[in-house]
């Protein structure tokens, strides 16, 4: 009995297990970044990695971002990924707020033009404190347009706008210069809901 | 791997930008880098003026008032004239 108990506990579950070339999304040009082990092509599907947006674009403006991207399908050995939103880095962003400044955080589920639903969190910084009047204004009017523009364009163009915020806030940056002077504005974190 | 003019040219740029657009950084220090940034804007292949910007971020980076953070993009800065300058030799 003794015996046996030992041959058992000698299988390696680590020696069965193949290794996967991960494939980034076609808008970062379909280039290799990275490795996955599992036994199964089909377990790895959902799986998220993250990686820095830098690496990926190769533009040093970008250092501030993480991407996450999702397992999508396996072809042989190749696992291709899918955009699946990003993070912004918590050191960036607490560099932003400084004293007698307000900070709008909005939380949102988007729903975009193919019908996917995506939550996102964003930051506006004012210059000075402002009246809860005049964030209450801005929070609507951020939100509103956050809403159309998703509803707008597929998934994937809006991932591509939210990386560049002045493109995604232009026209509310626009309409409330009168109302309130606003210095900064980001998306925090923006992940692709697939449940 | 291969020295690419163009992209470093971008890079530095965009790591100006970037520093530019910090509240955290001292105007002084915000002046030098705007004076440097113009050179890589006009003059990105005169070596005398390349070194010029070389030393005025020298200077920037001894600067105690700097924080850590911007340090370090500074040196990333240094680095990258550097390498143009050779690059331009």
């Amino acid at each position: 009995m003794a015996d046996d108990n030992k041959k058992r506990a000698v299988v390696d579950k680590w020696k069965k297990k193949k290794a996967f070339k991960l494939i980034a999304p076609k808008q970062f040009g379909n280039q290799e970044f990275g490795e996955t082990v599992s036994m199964k092509p089909e377990q790895m599907i959902g799986r998220t990695v993250k990686i820095n947006l830098s690496i990926l674009t190769n533009q040093i403006r970008n250092k501030n971002t993480e991407a996450i991207l999702r397992v999508s399908k396996v072809e042989g050995s190749n696992a291709q990924t899918d955009f699946a939103g990003f993070v912004l880095k918590q050191a960036f962003l607490r560099r932003m707020f400084r004293r007698r400044t307000s900070k709008i955080e909005i939380v949102e589920t988007v729903i975009t033009k193919d019908a996917r639903k995506i939550r996102m969190k964003y930051v506006i910084v004012t210059f000075g404190k402002q009246e809860v009047s005049k964030t209450k204004l801005i929070r609507k009017e951020f939100s509103d347009n956050v809403k159309k523009l998703a509803s707008e364009n597929s998934t994937e163009k809006f991932l591509e706008l939210s990386l560049n915020t002045k493109e995604l806030f232009a026209d509310s940056l626009q309409k409330m210069k009168k109302i309130a002077p606003i210095s900064a504005t980001e998306v925090e974190k923006i992940k692709v809901l697939y449940k | 791997m291969e020295f690419n003019f163009d992209k470093e040219i971008q890079d530095v740029k965009d790591l100006i930008d970037m520093l530019l657009g910090d509240v955290m950084i001292p105007k002084n220090v915000k002046n030098i880098l705007q004076n440097i940034g113009m050179i890589v804007e006009r003059e990105s292949k005169n070596v005398v003026k390349l070194s010029e910007a070389i030393y005025g971020l020298q200077d920037i980076s001894e600067d105690p008032n700097l924080p850590l953070n911007a340090k370090s993009d500074v040196w990333q800065l240094l680095n990258k004239l550097e390498k143009v300058k050779e690059h331009l030799k």
